[in-house]
């Protein structure tokens, strides 16, 4: 074979070679640029039960006033009928009580719908501590609210007023008295 | 050919996540109001007297008399078959006391009568009066007496009467009633 045919035989080899080094490293790149994995990251969750919660009041069993008044399981609401006393004013001492366990002062806040039936005069929740009056929360409000402190580890007790005018019929003033609790 | 193998580790072990303030907002049930009739409530017994559309709200009329007069004015009844009630009388207003040699506006359970509201000459002795046992299923009565001088004019008595389940005031409800002397 002559000297110079061998030589361009050599250079061809070569080529090919190097065409070959580039689609692998070509490919290779791609395939680095195409990675995906999945992380096996975790991130936990706990439910932390609230720091203030209702608890039921020494009135709250007591059938010539409520039905079937209880504090929800979680202690975060409750239900049940009042008994009120058409034509009369009613007043419950300790119906329900707002307790802080937890270890710094909190402030609650109470929310609810108004109440418009014009059957009620009066309709109010007032919390107490011992004989201080903290705050009163009006169902006859336009935006019934009221906001109170309660410092941690202190319970306050609910008492609650109506008074429902006179011809108001036992059948035609049930209304609904929920009660919304914001703590910040 | 060398082979390289890329080893990618990812860790992610606590995440925290600092938050400034929390507003904690409970879910509000139902709760409802469901009105009934008072268990303690009024009814006519003196002529011209009436108890209102929920036996809440009462008047009557009492004749008042230069040789004293014993007038049986409302009855009190206590329709609870099992439980005791307790009743207390409180003035809230009145006109026309001159002329009023002695009045007492009161309750009979039955067993006892106990002054509530006591005027003796033309002025008000004693303003409110202390719990007197209504016992379950029981017929009780407010009565006034009366004993005027002859220029007397007229005079009414307003007053609350406070319906107790225990005399410590832990739960009750109020009524009113309007005693008219004539």
């Amino acid at each position: 074979m002559p000297k110079r045919a061998g030589r361009r035989d050599g250079i061809a080899a070569l080529s090919g070679r190097l065409v070959v080094l580039g689609l692998v490293l070509t490919t290779a790149l791609t395939a680095r640029a195409s990675i995906v994995w999945t992380s096996t990251a975790s991130v936990e969750t706990a439910v932390v039960p609230p720091p203030v919660i209702l608890q039921e009041g020494s009135a709250a069993a007591n059938s010539r006033w409520f039905k079937d008044l209880t504090i929800t399981p979680n202690e975060t609401a409750f239900t049940g009928d009042l008994k009120a006393k058409s034509g009369a004013l009613a007043h419950i001492n300790d119906v329900i009580r707002v307790h802080n366990r937890d270890d710094s002062g909190q402030t609650v806040t109470f929310t609810a719908n108004q109440v418009s039936n014009p059957n009620y005069e009066v309709f109010q929740w007032t919390v107490r501590d011992g004989a201080t009056v903290v705050t009163t929360f009006d169902y006859t409000a336009t935006s019934p609210s009221a906001s109170f402190a309660i410092a941690a580890g202190v319970t306050y007790q609910l008492d609650l007023t109506v008074d429902l005018s006179d011809g108001a019929g036992k059948n035609n003033a049930a209304v609904p008295f929920g009660l919304a609790i914001q703590v910040s | 050919m060398r082979k390289r193998t890329m080893a990618i580790t990812a860790s992610l072990a606590t995440a925290t996540i600092l938050i400034g303030s929390i507003l904690l907002d409970y879910s509000q049930t139902a709760p409802q109001v469901d009105p009934e009739e008072v268990e303690v409530g009024f009814a006519p017994l003196a002529a011209e007297s009436t108890a209102g559309t929920n036996q809440t709200n009462a008047t009557a009329n009492v004749v008042g008399s230069l040789v004293g007069n014993d007038v049986d004015a409302l009855s009190l009844n206590n329709t609870n078959a099992t439980s005791p009630w307790f009743v207390k009388l409180t003035l809230t207003s009145s006109n026309g006391l001159l002329d009023i040699t002695s009045a007492a506006v009161g309750i009979d359970n039955g067993t006892a009568t106990s002054d509530q509201i006591v005027i003796t000459l033309a002025s008000v002795s004693q303003s409110e009066g202390t719990y007197v046992r209504l016992e379950p299923a029981s017929t009780n009565t407010i009565y006034a007496t009366t004993l005027v001088g002859g220029l007397f004019a007229g005079a009414t008595l307003d007053m609350d009467v406070r319906i107790a389940e225990a005399t410590n005031e832990s739960a009750y409800y109020d009524m009113k009633a309007s005693i008219s002397l004539t």
